[in-house]
Order: C-alpha cells, then structure tokens, then sequence
C-alpha cells in the first residue's frame, strides 16, 4: 500500500486519521480509573507488607539458613527475563529488516524499561536493610556476579530508557500541536522530549544513526543482563545450578517470557485502546511464528538441561533430577515445563491458535508457567545442600513463602503495569510517524 | 599463622578420623593386664595442676575444655573426659589410650612421659566424682630404669655440620656424678601440636651418650628457627629433666597468604588485571556508545533551533 502515490490531501486525512486513532485513549476514561484504583490496591499491600519487613526484618520472610534466596529472587529473574524482549523485537528483529514489528516495537520497549527498573529494585526488597545496596558500592569486588549484574541491569535500563525516548521525538512534536488541551504537566513532559524536532532530514539522519547505534549496542548487553543473572546461580557448584549452558537456558527462556508478554500486551492494547487497525490478526499470526521458534530454541536448552545430567545421575542430581521429575516438586516442574514450553511450542503451529484470543490464553499460561519455572530453578537446589541439613528446626527442611512475602512479589508485579500504564498513558503505545511512514506519507506531511 | 596451622591440624585429624572411622569404632579393647593398671605413686595436687598444664596443650584441641562438652565432632567422637565414657575406664585403660593412640587419637608413648600421661588421668579424675583412687602399685615403674642414681642432668654438644646432637647423661650415685648407663632420651622438635619425635627413644650407653640427627628440611619460622627439646621419658623416676633451645637448623619458612595475590577469591583490592580490564573495558565501551547517542541528542537539539 506503500507504493501508490498520494496527493497532498489524502496524505493529510489520512495522518490526521492515524493520529486520532492512535492518541484517543490517551484522553481520560472511566476503565483507566478502576484499573488505576485495583493497582493501588496492589500498591498498598505492597507498602503495608514492606512497612512490616523493614520494621522486623527479613525473618518476616519465609527464607532461613539454607534457602537463603527465595521468592525475591525468583521474582528478579524472572523480571530480568521479561525485561529481554525489547531487545529481541527492537534490535534483532528491527535490524534484520522485519517490518512488521513497527507497530509493537514501542510496547515491547515500553515493557523491557518497566521490568528492568523493577528487577533492580526487587533486589533492594531482598536486602532485609535497603541501605546496604550501598555496600554493593562501597564493598563491592570486580570478582563478584553481583557486581556484574548491578552494572549490566543499569546499563540495560539506560540503553532501553533511550530506545524508549528517542522514537518518541518525532511523535511529541506531532501529539503536543494537536492535543492542547492536555493537562499542563503532559505538555511540559512532551515539550521537553521533542527536542526542539522539526524534522529537517539533518535530524532524521541523526535520529536514525543514533537508534541503529543503540539497537547495535543492546544486543550484546541484554544477552549479559541474563547471562550474567544465571552465572549468580551458575558460579556455585550447587547441585541443579552446577551447569555450563545455564547462559544460554536463561537467555532463551527469557525470549519465551518476553514474547508471552507482549502478546499479552497486544491483545490488552488491541482491546482497549481500540487499535484494531494497526495491531492486526497479521501482527499476532507473527508473534505465534515467533512463540514456536523461540520455544523451540527453549526446548533445546532444557534437553540439554536435564537430559545430560539425568544420563549420568550423579550423586545429588540423582535427588535433585527424581524431585523436580517425579518428586514433591514434580507437579509445578510439570506445569512450567508443559505450559511454558511445550505448548507455546506446538499450539501456535496452528493458524487457530495464532488468533488473538488463543494466543492470548497460552501467552497468559506460559506466563505463569515461566514465573513458577523461575521459583523451581532458585528454590530447590537450595533444599538439598552437598552437606546433610541437619540439627536445626524442622522448619528449614522446606521453604514457604510468607504472606507479606507474596505481598510484596505481587507488589513488584503492580509497580511493573503501573510504570507500563503510565508510560502508556503519556505516551502513544504505536509510533505515530514510524507507521505514518510505512503506510506511505511523506515526512513533510508528518512533521508540518 | 599459629592459627591456621591448628586449624590445618584439626582438619587433618577430622580427615584421618573419617578414613579410620570404619575401622575404629567403639571397640577398642584394652589388654587385661594393661587395663588393671594403676600409678605407681598417689595422684597430688601438684600432679593434677602438671596434668592440667599438659592437657591444655596436648589434648584440648580435639577433647575441648573438660565438662563443657565442646569438643570436636569428629567420628568416632573424642568425647568430654568428664563424661560417662571416661569416669567408667579404668586408670589402666586410659593410660594405655593415652600411651598407644588409635585412629585420630594420637601415640602419646614417645612425647609424653610416664608421669606426665599419669598427671593427665589425675587431672582428668579431678572431674569425676563418684572415683575413688585405686591402690598405688610400683611394678610398672622399674621396668625399663636400670640406671639407680639421682638428680640426673644432661650436658648437650651440638655439631652445627651434621646437625647431630651428642647427649650426655650423668646422674648422682653416691654423692658422685656418674655417666647414666640405660637411660631412655627422647629428641623432639616442638611444632605446634605437639612434640614430633627425631627418631626413636634412644637408651644411653655406658658413657651415658645418646646421639641424635635432626632434621635440615623441616620447616621453622621466617628465620629457620625451631625449638628442640631433649629429655628423659621416665620421668617417674628421674623427674622432670629436659633441655630446651632455638637453633637454627630448619628451612625458613615464610607464610604466604593467598589472599595477598590477585585472585578471584581476593579482596577488591587483588582483582585479576585480566578480570579488571574485561570489566572496565566493557563499561567503558558500553557507556561510550551512550555518550556518542548523547551528544548526537545534544546535535539534534541544537539543530531545530536555527
């Protein structure tokens, strides 16, 4: 549709229509209140049950002696997996030439800086006093996973935050003339992110080179961001965490989580904001095909996972393989690894599942699935020590999470939507002037 | 360094604990004749405050501080010597653990004296209420004295060549000093668990000379220092007579803390050069790319205001 030639008023209505559609749930509405209302609900479970464990420390948790890291943790990988998937659309996707992926470039980098903010603060939660991430800086060695990690999540956040800002340029200019009667602090907001754009093709061939540049510069970094959270695992000889392709495992788990997230994104998008024609049965036909292939790549790295070592059975894989495989953790194993892996990887592979609805529903499954897959990975390696567990309460045999534990999990869930509500709220979730583009009207157009 | 040795040394005996674990279980059975065994003379408050002495250094890394049950897990156990599994052995029976060792628990037989291994079952039975001392025989005494005078002394004669020590035992007999004929010398090192014998018990000749080769590869401190000690091991006849010095005679041996080299394991301060290059070169190129797309922002800016 690109290819024929528009006149100068076709061009505009057609803008003009692309702009309406696009910011017209940005105005306010009755649903964007109940929603807001349930997530400050969330929240303030959250801050209750934070107030609790600041107040008598991490003993409020369900963590002990030997399973030191629990829920948090799990939560955090979990997030930093999800927060992966800007950087697959974006950047390998976006680079590789695919075109379809324009209309959801924005929700998916709008997701990978919700998450990776939040993953770095999860990990503030797990620190019984908060003040001592300090240490990490006052204390902290280069040797350290820890380190790595804190330096890679910042970096990712940052570079996701400029992958967020800069396509957002030229839209600014174009919302902030139309939508005057904003309220004054979103135009102050939008007054600042256009930059003084007014797109002379000088700026277009700056905006361009510097997104490429970042595009470039994110693909090594997301693959350490979860690198290097599975070596926090990986760099210890526990049995179910001793394992050389826990790198790559993480990395293609991650690309399943983030896929299944924003497919649910889409569909929520879709509904809601009422974009039907730009978010279209095409565009989630397209995520299926990814689902499959990202699954797929996931079920390698499970063969690898626990085919090899279940070949050899060593002494404490043995224990560790039966639990997860046949076990007390056997019903939960199965329903990560059949939810999160298997069916992602089969269903999409027909047309019917890569309708919205279905794809949303297995996305949804697969969502849960890869959440609890996260808490299996942390927990029950932690549970069966090289060293008997032995003369201590018969509480640290196992470990429960507590309640104002599973508040503040959730918590760190509502802050992510609240930051991706926000963001989509400020901002338009479709690039106004990528799609404008794409649908073949010129720049002078956009940008008058 | 002392600290690390002792620890090094209750490691080591936790190791060979468990090797011999199968084999040494509880029963270990104590000849009849050994079992019945009593001290040749009364236990004393003074034996008891010598056997205190050598129980703080010679037993109380494994068996703890008596009656606090803190001593070392090792398997099988060392026990509290205030506990049951002491109180019902005989004197005999101890004194025969103690003499002979097994598995963890050390030979005492060549480092201790007679006396002195009876100073600690006396310090031991100071804890034991319900003991009530057993006769005091003298059989066991003369049986391996032969030399019958007193106030014994040794004269020492070091040859710095060969390391060899030259002792010469004279004992009183009759109002004059004599040459000590069959009198058991033993030569130590002192290290820092207890006494490690040169060589075997040498008995004197009848120039009451006992010679012994000590070691050149043994380690001592930074200097090669270590302390030697030469003594009579029936004590119970003779007393306590013993020689002490500091010579010269080992390698040096300076401590070296891994920690003070780079290495994954060191402090930030010992980062691998390899590992801080990697880190910092990453960082670096990382956030040099983010300031490039700043100051194209920076460009970007300053174009749409002309």
């Amino acid at each position: 549709m690109s290819s024929e030639k528009l006149t100068k008023e076709e061009a505009k209505s057609r803008f003009e229509k692309i702009v309406s559609d696009i910011t017209r749930p940005m105005s306010h509405h009755y649903g964007l209140n109940v929603w807001i209302f349930t997530l400050l609900m969330i929240l303030s479970l959250f801050g209750y049950a934070y107030f609790i464990q600041i107040r008598d420390g991490l003993g409020v948790t369900g963590m002990h002696d030997y399973a030191a890291w629990g829920m948090y943790i799990a939560n955090f990988v979990f997030f930093v997996a999800s927060a992966l998937i800007g950087m697959l659309i974006s950047a390998v996707l976006g680079l590789s030439g695919q075109k379809w992926i324009i209309p959801i470039t924005r929700i998916a980098e709008m997701i990978a800086v919700a998450f990776a903010m939040i993953a770095g603060l999860v990990i503030v939660f797990d620190m019984g006093r908060p003040d001592r991430v300090l240490n990490i800086f006052i204390h902290g060695r280069v040797q350290s996973p820890i380190v790595w990690d804190l330096t890679v999540v910042t970096t990712y956040t940052l570079i996701s935050t400029l992958l967020l800002v800069l396509p957002l340029i030229p839209d600014m200019v174009i919302i902030k003339k139309r939508l005057t009667n904003a309220p004054k602090w979103q135009i102050m907001i939008w007054n600042m992110l256009s930059l003084g754009w007014i797109g002379t093709p000088e700026q277009y061939k700056i905006l361009h080179r510097s997104i490429r540049v970042l595009l470039i510069l994110i693909i090594p970094v997301a693959l350490m961001i979860h690198t290097v959270t599975s070596w926090l695992f990986a760099m210890t000889p526990r049995v179910g965490w001793d394992s050389t392709v826990f790198g790559p495992y993480f990395v293609s788990g991650a690309f399943v989580t983030g896929v299944a997230g924003v497919i649910v994104a889409m569909y929520f998008f879709q509904k809601n904001y009422k974009l039907k024609d730009y978010i279209t049965d095409y565009h989630f036909s397209k995520m299926g095909q990814l689902f499959v292939l990202v699954a797929m790549v996931y079920m390698y790295f499970n063969f690898n996972e626990f085919l090899v070592p279940a070949y050899k059975m060593k002494t404490g894989d043995d224990h560790h393989i039966m639990t997860l495989f046949v076990g007390s953790w056997a019903g939960v194993f199965w329903f990560a690894q059949i939810f999160g892996n298997i069916l992602p990887m089969f269903l999409p592979i027909f047309k019917f599942f890569r309708k919205p609805m279905p794809l949303m529903i297995i996305a949804v499954l697969a969502i849960a699935g890869a959440w609890i897959k996260r808490y299996i990975i942390v927990i029950p390696g932690q549970l069966h020590p090289h060293l008997p567990i032995q003369n201590v309460p018969d509480s640290f045999h196992v470990y429960v999470p507590t309640g104002p534990e599973v508040a503040i999990t959730l918590g760190t869930i509502g802050m992510a939507i609240t930051i991706i509500t926000i963001l989509a709220k400020i901002f338009p979730v479709i690039p106004i002037w990528e799609v404008a583009e794409e649908k073949g009207i010129d720049k002078e157009t956009i940008n008058e | 360094m002392k600290f690390n040795i002792l620890n090094k040394s209750i490691l080591t005996g936790f190791v060979l604990s468990l090797a011999f674990s199968l084999s040494a279980q509880d029963d270990w059975t104590v000849p009849a004749n050994e079992s019945s065994k009593v001290c040749p003379t009364p236990f004393s408050s003074t034996m008891k405050m010598d056997g205190k002495d050598i129980y703080n250094k010679s037993c109380k890394s494994c068996h703890g501080d008596i009656g606090k049950n803190n001593f070392v897990p090792l398997v099988p156990e060392p026990g509290d010597p205030a506990g049951e599994k002491f109180s019902k052995s005989s004197d005999g029976v101890l004194f025969y653990k103690i003499t002979n060792g097994k598995a963890a628990m050390p030979k005492f037989k060549d480092q201790l004296g007679e006396s002195e291994r009876w100073a600690v079952i006396s310090y031991i039975r100071s804890f034991h209420k319900d003991y009530t001392p057993a006769e005091g025989g003298s059989e066991t005494a003369t049986e391996v004295a032969t030399f019958t005078g007193k106030d014994l002394k040794l004269f020492v004669n070091k040859d710095q060549v060969n390391l060899e020590i030259t002792t010469e035992v004279q004992g009183n007999v009759d109002g004059e000093m004599v040459p000590a004929n069959g009198v058991r010398v033993g030569f130590f090192i002192k290290r820092n668990f207890g006494l490690l014998p040169v060589c075997e018990t040498i008995t004197t000749d009848n120039k009451g000379i006992a010679k012994a080769i000590f070691p050149n590869d043994l380690p001592g401190d930074s200097l090669g220092n270590y302390d030697i000690i030469i003594k009579l091991i029936d004590d119970d006849v003779y007393g306590k007579v013993e020689y002490k010095e500091t010579l010269a005679w080992g390698k040096s041996f300076v401590y070296d803390n891994p920690l003070n080299h780079r290495a994954m394991w060191g402090n930030r301060g010992n980062a691998p050069i390899w590992l801080l290059l990697s880190y910092f070169g990453m960082l670096l190129a990382a956030f040099a790319v983010i300031g490039y797309v700043m100051l194209q922002i920076k460009k970007l800016k300053s174009l749409g205001k002309k």
